[in-house]
């Protein structure tokens, strides 16, 4: 029964997540059509001024298309990493609106990350049509079939980020203001995912090493999958990346939550 | 007997806060050292409180009566003390004791603000995991009583305050609640609203099993709703027992209202301390009944009157006079 319950609660958060999303209709045009086509443009002109200006056809080995690809396939789990969301967790926690979550029962942790969830969801549907339709007008390398593993991939990925972002945001249960190690945080997630550049363009050993880490399975191994940059081996470790690293912080994030509300004075109450 | 629903044993509350000086040289100095204090926000408190009571806690900003309210509800740990709330330590906060127990908080909002009230008592029925049938009934049922339910498809941000915490209580009370805390629920509203709330509160949920703590700095809150009354000063509390018997205990003063036609034109003496300035065209003081009597007899033969009144005191003075002496009883004993 507690189980029937707990699958419909998240159910529910998943839902409320959709529905916000959608409460701005002109918010949530831009964020699906004009920001993927703005940032894809932005990149597009990076890398092909990039290798034209190398005074060669491919980079590393690949052509530009593969590039365009890849940064075209990222703007899926980009979409659905909003980085305003963990600042929102973050807020109620300072301003103590975090009290009503914590008198009811359900988690703080599954009532956001329910709605991460359902925000994703609405995001990646809405969204992908606008990619193939893009990869398809710029004649891009494209693997259809190998989208259901790499959309699963996604939502693993989400959940582990989730998990670190709910780790930073139960800092400010210590400290008032916790955005400059956010900040510190997704700067650093922005290089480790291959948000900045495709992970393979390191010098190595330090590629391998962050090709191993769970925060690859973000942009650098979907996005290359997809592409046809790497193969299924490859794309296929990342899922044991990701389950030791879901694993690692989610201790960490259960750990300064439980010390968090021992010290928590319950603001605003 | 009288069944009990919450039971404290030195419950005690300390906040560790830091100082800092005013300045810019001293946000430089708070880089590297930041001086500390620990506030003792309320002192060791035992208390037990029975099924169906409503409890007005009263007291000054600081007074600690909030501190109780979220260490009640589980909202914090205690520094010291046990609690038991339903017969669960209310830290702990099992679903089945959250089940139990419902908070409203008057200044923040805990319905969802982009989505309509309906939506968010959806949510909730999902996350008590409540009969939907039924509970829409009882939504519309309160809805009707407090005359919203035309409100329920509007988003909460469109509402107005008054709005918001007609729809705030009929989300507090969905899952039916044993223990119902109330944390200033009238602060802000006109008064009409405030009418309103209070009278549903009356009408709804007092007499019934439902236990209610109840905080707020509108005195007719207590009064009207209270059937025991907590003064808290200073982390301490400072009575317990009925309103009325609480009115009782105070000195017995009326005030005396006077309006003169014209300004005095002499200074009036009532008693040794007791005298009404040259040239004033009012009087307006609390008095005891030696002093009514000799106030009256002065100022009814000697001088042009144009109106006069005499007041019982209110809960709200009572009150003030009780927690200003509590307040200066404090200093003393601080200051040996």
């Amino acid at each position: 029964m507690s189980y029937v319950s707990f699958l419909k609660r998240n159910l529910a958060c998943i839902k409320l997540g959709i529905s916000t999303r959608i409460t701005y209709p002109i918010d949530f045009f831009l964020a699906i059509v004009l920001i993927p086509i703005c940032f894809f443009l932005v990149e597009a002109a990076f890398w092909v001024g990039l290798i034209e200006a190398s005074g060669s056809d491919q980079l590393g080995g690949f052509p530009v298309s593969y590039y365009l690809g890849y940064f075209l396939y990222s703007i899926l789990q980009l979409g659905s990493i909003n980085w305003r969301f963990e600042r929102a967790m973050i807020a109620e926690i300072n301003s103590g609106a975090v009290n009503a979550l914590l008198l009811r029962p359900s988690s703080f942790y599954e009532y956001h990350l329910g709605q991460l969830l359902g925000q994703k969801l609405i995001t990646i549907l809405t969204m992908t049509p606008v990619v193939v339709l893009i990869a398809w007008i710029w004649d891009l390398p494209f693997h259809l079939d190998r989208l259901p593993l790499v959309l699963m991939m996604g939502i693993s990925y989400v959940i582990l980020l989730f998990s670190l972002h709910f780790a930073v945001a139960a800092m400010a249960f210590f400290f008032d203001n916790v955005y400059s190690l956010n900040n510190s945080k997704n700067m650093i997630i922005w290089i480790l995912t291959g948000e900045l550049m495709p992970l393979d363009l390191l010098p190595s050993p330090l590629r391998e090493w962050v090709i191993a880490l769970p925060f690859s399975c973000g942009i650098y191994l979907p996005a290359s999958y997809l592409s046809g940059r790497i193969d299924f081996n490859m794309f296929m470790n990342g899922f044991i990346s990701l389950a030791i690293g879901g694993l690692v912080f989610g201790l960490l994030a259960s750990f300064i939550w439980k010390r968090g509300l021992r010290h928590y004075g319950g603001t605003g109450a | 007997m009288d069944e009990i629903v919450i039971k404290t044993n030195q419950l005690t509350r300390c906040y560790r806060t830091y100082k800092k000086e005013t300045g810019l040289l001293a946000s430089f100095k708070s880089l590297f050292s930041n001086k500390f204090e620990v506030k003792h926000a309320l002192l060791p408190i035992d208390l037990k409180i029975f099924k169906g009571q409503i409890v007005g806690l009263v007291g000054s900003n600081g007074a600690g009566k909030t501190t109780l309210l979220k260490l009640l509800s589980g909202l914090i740990f205690p520094t010291e003390g046990e609690a038991s709330v339903l017969g669960y330590t209310p830290w702990e906060r099992p679903n089945a004791f959250l089940r139990q127990i419902s908070l409203l908080l008057g200044q923040k909002n805990q319905l969802w603000w982009d989505i309509p009230a309906k939506d968010s008592f959806q949510l909730l029925i999902t996350i008590y995991d409540l009969n939907k049938t039924e509970t829409l009934k009882r939504v519309d049922n309160l809805a009707d009583r407090l005359d919203c339910r035309h409100l329920l498809n509007v988003p909460l941000r469109r509402l107005s305050l008054g709005e918001r915490m007609k729809m705030e209580l009929i989300g507090s009370l969905l899952h039916s609640p044993k223990i119902l805390f109330l944390d200033e629920p009238t602060i802000g509203l006109d008064v009409v609203a405030q009418t309103n709330i209070r009278q549903f509160i009356l009408e709804e949920l007092k007499g019934t099993d439902v236990t209610i703590i109840l905080t707020s700095h509108y005195m007719d809150d207590i009064a009207l709703l209270a059937d025991r009354l907590l003064l808290m000063s200073h982390g301490a509390i400072a009575y317990d027992g009925t309103v009325d018997h609480f009115m009782s205990l105070t000195p017995s003063t009326k005030r005396l209202v006077v309006d003169f036609t014209n300004p005095l034109e002499d200074e009036v003496m009532i008693s040794s301390n007791l005298k009404i300035s040259r040239g004033s065209l009012s009087f307006d003081r609390s008095l005891s009944s030696r002093e009514l009597f000799d106030a009256l007899k002065i100022i009814t033969t000697q001088t042009p009157i144009r109106d006069l009144k005499i007041e019982e005191p209110n809960f709200e003075d009572v009150i003030r006079i009780f927690l200003e002496k509590e307040s200066s009883l404090h200093k003393v004993r601080n200051f040996h």
